[in-house]
């Protein structure tokens, strides 16, 4: 207590004492008071700071988030972009893998084709004329300035798939573009550069990189196979082309020539058909005089004069077996000859026409062989087939030698008949049977050229057969005999 | 009902064994009661049936005929209010022939648009019509020419000024000549910013020609429609999710929809402080819609769409945007949004016998590319397969703004709107 009021008398003793005392205890308190606040602003500021911090961190995180998100999305579209290209690509490969004209296969190059490939221009060159074939982007100027460029440079692009970007070539055409994401590839085979195509202006990506560069590679590759293509068709067109006016030059003067000779064979026809009318008439008149001279009708005749007539009579009638001949070979020829092909029956026809050949195999002592079904009817002009068989029955007994066989055989074969006659005569040689049915035509043979002929018998059976649009042939061999078959077109349910 | 029927045949059947009615009568009495069956049942369909649907992908005439016979199935007599919509191509003059023809609709609106949304489906080319089978729904149109916020606000108030707020709402299509804030500020101060309304817009031209179709006429302009009788009811589906520090805007050009200033610099910056190094792939790229601005709305973040950017460094936008606005860069993850979807829909109450309006963005679309059909699948999948779903896409919309309803302007979201 003591104490305390010792204080106390001090500090109310001397009032300035006083005034210092609670002065400085103010002071006391306010500094302990400032020294909490510091504390507290010192902890606010560590926690701005650590918000801060947390901020920059987010900050710093969202940073990540969106390059991570836009390189993903740009990743995706590049995916998508790459498989439209691929898609793009093979569409304009499937479009244009048929294409068989130049400015058909360019006007393929289309923005979107470009555009496929990744790039926004696109520009092709033909070489040979230095013409713009597909633009698209690229102003006039460039045009001009990059045709200026590769003008004279056709050996830089031959040795090489993509103009390498340190070449010359390549930094002037960056140059003239105003770009560096460029790729210039020549279209060629391998000895001829034909065009250059040329792309610029990247869609997406900032660089030109390994797809750019292959999505190219393969177009180029392409357009130069499908120019390839198109050369070789041009090419062969060309030939076939030439071939064809050659063909047609040919028929031409084939055609003219065939027009000569069907007008020299008119010509010929219609002299022998006059010239046989005009030996006919006069030659039925010594015909007729000879033969009643012969029959005594005027007279008996000396012995020695009767022979020469009747020499003159046999040569008569020879001769007006020429004359007739000729006139139906002139006819047929001509076409003035009436055929009447109808249905009738052939074999009644062979029987009748060996029956009225029957002395002449007797008075050579040969055998006759009929090999016949017992009828069958076939489409001819019988009067003409008549001949045909007594033409070649009649050539088989003057050719064959007496005690001879002759066989005559008819057989159906599918729809047509064919008939055959066979004789065991001399035969004839390759080259006679080439040439057997020419008009006039004899075989060379010392056998046959006894044997009185005129050489236009096998050519009016020939014609004969011809006007039914049948077949006619032969077989020989020499020393051994001749076949002569010929066909007629059976009647249906004969 | 069936039941019923067999008991009168059988009773019929036995009045014929005791010989009271003659076999004729008997025929003819089984029709009528069958006949009567039939238009009962049908009675009953259509009155249970608000709404029915149908998409053609056809031509021309053809895509009409397809969804009129369609229409027809489910609604039989004439039709009251019908609504086309149509993707560029298809002649407005024909629809308005073809379906005065075969649907005879009371009212007829067309909305061209150039992608639609059917079902869980996005529709390339195709032709929609809906009808709404509600007697006393009626509508009224104005046609907006390219004009200031003072002649639209006059426009609306006059067009619209004696009508009801219940049970409506204004149907509105934008094309990029009319700008959207000034449609917004005139719509706020002539109806109301809390008048229902589903707007949607363009900012740039899609086709050559963009036609709307009301009744006989045909427009090239915008059009606000006021739709009465159906209760309009919506929901935002988003999935952005903000990133890194908040930025305020600090200079912008509001009828433009432009930003000069973000943080007192050039607005561009904000792209260029979060993507550094893949700055210039992003810029050669154009790679603004990927990456929209998210503003703060009543404690909200809204989306605005950046479309381009001028040499100055400004963001040319899509939304509303105010100077002192702050908001952050926004990226979409979608999948946590629709993983959720089931929880999000309860927000719309019951669907039945509903429309389900589906307003998508292109922007939306672009970002998500071929998976944005997988959304449309979700929805569909979780509403279920008679849900009738149709849609459009656009740049922006306009919607009520979810928690205090005021009319929003967003572009990025699928805007899902439930018609009653």
């Amino acid at each position: 207590m003591g104490f305390l009021k010792s204080i106390e008398s001090v500090l109310f003793s001397d009032p300035i004492f006083t005034t210092i005392i609670f002065f400085f205890m103010i002071v006391v308190v306010l500094v302990i008071y400032l020294i909490q606040k510091l504390h507290l602003i010192s902890n606010l500021k560590q926690d701005l700071n650590a918000h801060h911090k947390i901020i920059r961190d987010l900050d710093r995180q969202a940073k990540l988030i969106i390059k991570s998100d836009m390189e993903l999305k740009l990743y995706q579209q590049e995916i998508e972009d790459k498989l439209s290209k691929l898609t793009s690509i093979k569409e304009l490969i499937i479009s244009s893998m048929h294409i068989l004209s130049r400015d058909d296969l360019f006007n393929q190059l289309t923005k979107k084709a470009v555009n496929s490939l990744g790039f926004k221009n696109g520009l092709l060159l033909d070489f040979s004329d230095l013409e713009v074939k597909a633009n698209i982007g690229f102003n006039k100027e460039s045009l001009s300035l990059i045709a200026n460029i590769i003008k004279y440079k056709k050996e830089t692009f031959k040795g090489v798939q993509i103009l390498p970007s340190n070449s010359d070539v390549f930094k002037q055409i960056v140059s003239v573009a105003g770009t560096k994401d460029i790729l210039v590839a020549p279209i060629k085979d391998r000895e001829n550069v034909y065009a250059v195509f040329i792309v610029s202006g990247l869609i997406i990506s900032t660089e030109v990189k390994k797809p750019e560069e292959e999505a190219f590679l393969i177009v180029c590759m392409h357009l130069s196979q499908c120019l390839d293509k198109i050369r070789l068709f041009e090419g062969l067109y060309h030939t076939k082309d030439d071939l064809e006016k050659k063909v047609k030059e040919r028929t031409n003067e084939l055609v003219k020539s065939l027009r000569e000779i069907e007008v020299i064979s008119k010509a010929k026809s219609d002299f022998i058909s006059s010239v046989s009318h005009e030996l006919r008439t006069p030659l039925t008149s010594v015909k007729g005089f000879s033969s009643l001279l012969v029959e005594d009708k005027f007279g008996k005749l000396p012995p020695e004069a009767k022979d020469r007539l009747s020499r003159i009579d046999e040569n008569v009638n020879r001769l007006m077996d020429i004359v007739n001949t000729l006139l139906d070979i002139a006819r047929i020829e001509s076409g003035k000859m009436e055929v009447k092909i109808a249905p009738s029956e052939i074999i009644k026809l062979i029987t009748d026409v060996t029956g009225f050949l029957s002395p002449q195999f007797e008075e050579k002592s040969m055998k006759l062989v009929l090999e016949l079904p017992k009828m069958l009817e076939v489409h001819m002009d019988k009067n003409l087939i008549e001949r045909v068989l007594i033409n070649l029955i009649n050539n088989a007994i003057k050719f064959t030698a007496n005690k001879g066989t002759i066989t005559v055989n008819c057989q159906q074969k599918s729809n047509q008949a064919l008939i055959s006659i066979k004789d065991t005569g001399c035969g004839m040689n390759q080259d006679d049977l080439e040439k057997i049915f020419q008009d006039f035509y004899r075989v060379k043979n010392q056998t046959i050229n006894k044997i009185p002929g005129t050489g236009l018998g096998l050519s009016l059976v020939k014609r004969i057969i011809d006007t039914h649009k049948e077949k006619i042939w032969v077989e020989s061999k020499e020393g051994v005999g001749t076949v002569f078959y010929f066909t007629l077109r059976v009647v249906k349910n004969a | 009902m069936q039941g019923k029927l067999l008991a009168k045949v059988n009773r019929l059947i036995f009045t014929i064994l005791y010989g009271k009615l003659k076999i004729g009568e008997v025929f003819k009495a089984i029709s009528l009661k069958i006949r009567k069956t039939l238009v009962n049942n049908s009675k009953i369909r259509m009155n249970q049936e608000k709404f029915a649907v149908a998409l053609s992908e056809k031509n021309q005439d053809e895509a009409i005929k397809e969804v009129s016979l369609k229409i027809k199935t489910i609604f039989p007599k004439d039709i009251n209010f019908l609504i086309i919509l149509f993707t560029p191509g298809y002649n407005p003059a024909n629809i308005i022939r073809s379906s005065n023809l075969t649907l005879k609709p009371k009212k007829l609106l067309g909305l061209q648009a150039p992608s639609l949304i059917f079902g869980g489906r996005i529709i390339q080319k195709g032709l929609i019509a809906c009808c709404v089978n509600k007697e006393n729904v009626s509508s009224k149109e104005v046609i907006l020419k390219k004009a200031n916020s003072q002649e639209i606000e006059t426009l609306l108030r006059f067009s619209f000024q004696r009508t009801h707020k219940e049970n409506m709402f204004l149907l509105s299509l934008l094309n990029p000549s009319l700008s959207p804030s000034s449609y917004l500020n005139a719509f706020r101060l002539s109806l109301g910013s809390a008048f229902a309304q589903l707007g949607v817009g363009y900012k740039n031209q899609y086709s050559q020609h963009t036609y709307q179709i009301l009744d006989k006429t045909i427009s090239e302009d915008s059009v606000s429609i006021i739709i009465e009788g159906i209760r309009l009811r919506s929901l935002k589906l988003g999935g952005y999710i903000p990133l890194g520090k908040p930025f305020t805007i600090t200079k912008v050009v509001p009828d433009r929809s432009i930003i000069r200033e973000i943080n007192d610099r050039p607005a561009i910056n904000i792209y260029r402080h979060y993507l550094e190094e893949k700055y210039p792939l992003f810029m050669k790229n154009r790679l603004f819609s990927m990456y929209p601005l998210g503003i703060n709305s009543e404690g909200k973040l809204k989306l605005v769409t950046v479309t381009d950017c001028l040499g100055d460094g400004s963001l040319v936008c899509v939304g509303d945007i105010k100077e002192n606005d702050w908001g952050h860069l926004m990226l979409l993850d979608s999948s946590f949004e629709f993983e959720n979807l089931v929880h999000k829909l309860q927000g719309l109450g019951n669907v039945e016998n509903s429309l389900i309006f589906v307003v998508n963005s292109l922007s939306r679309k672009k970002i998500l590319k071929n998976t944005s059909g997988n959304e449309l699948l979700t929805l569909q999948k979780t509403l279920g397969e008679n849900a009738k779903i149709i849609g459009l896409y656009s740049d922006y919309c306009l919607a009520p703004h979810e928690e205090k309803g005021f009319i929003n302007m967003e572009a990025g979201d699928v805007l899902i709107t439930l018609w009653q």
